[in-house]
């Protein structure tokens, strides 16, 4: 582990940060960690409909061009609400107190684009691209009875962002358009996703 | 990793961490439990039929009874006539028509059964078997759902074409299920009846309406 820092001349995506010209030979590792809140849409709006606060995520990328990167996306946001409306299941309606909740633990891989927009780096948008899975639980519990399933669902996640390089790493801001495919008889889940974050060259 | 990244990633996580782990909640009050659920038969046609006939009792199925050896208690009667006027109102409302003083035979017979156990499976095939020589025709008398278990504490409405499809038997094709009728407060309990009830066809009023 390194024991001092090293300035990056740029900071990269949900964890990324630059590499220095003199370890350009050596594409950086970045690490990133982030606070998310989501907005549902669709399916997981009429599920779960209030913004999700609860979210976090980690990302680990390196570059492989210097304005490409490449990296894992990891997250946990939960969704909840509690509610007296009809649920509609498969030609039954339930009404009564619910306990809504889905957790969504993204699984994604993800390769990012960082334009040259200036040759001043501090502040760098960029836009990504992340595929992979998204493991969702799906909570309701009403009155006494609880029903929980877990699957794993396909999904799709495009992503744009932008960086504020500062002396020690970079903090950034990105939004996120989660699309989770049907499975298991749970049907096709959306969020979009904002994240605030700190990511450091590792 | 750099100093200042090492530093903040164990707040950052967990923050995250307690912002994430936070679970839903529980119940506060006896209400909280009350539930009403509907399920039909996706093949029934909801149009076709449009005269009923409501049951003039409404068995309180316990495990103490053999439905075999002799048919279970009744309601008390002013709960038996709160369920039924409700029951009459609500159908009215769908648009169905009461022919309780005609003697033609009705489209849709409601049945209704106030639940005091938890398994209620064995009491399908046996009313007309067993006691439906008392009455002629034999209408279905308890609830002929397919299902076996339920929560003490509950009443159950079925609509059930009539006569049975032979194919089918008498199988309902529509089943309410009221949770939280019973918690040994009258008045709230009346109440919870008449809402539960309501409930139950509000909410499928998009296939019961006519």
């Amino acid at each position: 582990m390194r024991t001092h820092w090293t300035r990056v001349p740029f900071a990269a995506l949900v964890a990324l940060l630059l590499a220095a010209p003199a370890r350009a030979d050596i594409p950086p590792t970045l690490v990133g960690v982030s606070y998310q809140f989501s907005i549902p849409i669709g399916n997981t709006a009429d599920y779960t409909p209030p913004v999700s606060w609860r979210g976090i995520g980690l990302d680990v990328a390196t570059f492989i061009r210097p304005d490409v990167a490449v990296g894992l996306a990891f997250g946990w946001n939960v969704f909840f609400d509690n509610t007296t409306s009809t649920i509609h299941r498969n030609n039954t309606d339930i009404t009564g107190n619910q306990d809504r909740a889905l957790n969504v633990w993204p699984t994604l891989v993800n390769a990012r684009w960082f334009p040259k927009i200036s040759s001043n780096r501090d502040i760098q948008p960029y836009i990504g691209a992340n595929i992979g899975g998204y493991i969702i639980e799906e909570y309701l519990a009403i009155g006494l009875t609880a029903v929980q399933e877990t699957h794993y669902h396909f999904g799709l996640a495009p992503e744009i962002g932008v960086f504020f390089q500062n002396p020690v790493g970079a903090i950034f801001l990105n939004a996120r358009y989660n699309m989770a495919f049907a499975s298991g008889g749970v049907p096709f889940q959306q969020f979009l996703s904002f994240s605030l974050g700190y990511a450091w060259e590792r | 990793m750099s100093g200042v990244g090492k530093h903040l990633a164990p707040p950052m996580l967990a923050v995250g961490l307690l912002l994430a782990a936070c679970h839903p909640t529980g119940v506060e009050y006896v209400t909280d439990l009350d539930t009403v659920a509907t399920t039909r038969d996706p093949s029934f046609n909801f149009a076709t039929p449009t005269t009923y006939r409501l049951p003039t009792s409404i068995p309180l199925i316990t495990t103490d009874d053999d439905p075999t050896v002799r048919p279970p208690d009744q309601l008390p009667a002013d709960l038996t006539n709160l369920i039924l006027s409700t029951l009459d109102t609500e159908m009215t409302a769908q648009g169905y028509v009461n022919i309780a003083q005609s003697p033609s035979a009705p489209d849709l017979v409601v049945t209704a059964a106030a639940l005091k156990v938890t398994n209620i499976s064995y009491y399908y095939q046996y009313w007309c078997g067993y006691w439906g020589f008392y009455y002629s025709p034999c209408y279905p008398y308890y609830p002929p759902v397919a299902v076996s278990s339920y929560v003490v504490g509950s009443l159950i409405v079925e609509l059930t074409p009539f006569p049975a499809d032979a194919n089918q038997g008498e199988l309902g094709a529509w089943t309410a299920l009221i949770r939280g009728v019973q918690t040994g407060n009258p008045s709230t309990d009346r109440a919870r009846i008449v809402n539960g009830i309501t409930q139950a066809f509000n909410q499928s009023s998009s296939y019961l309406g006519k």
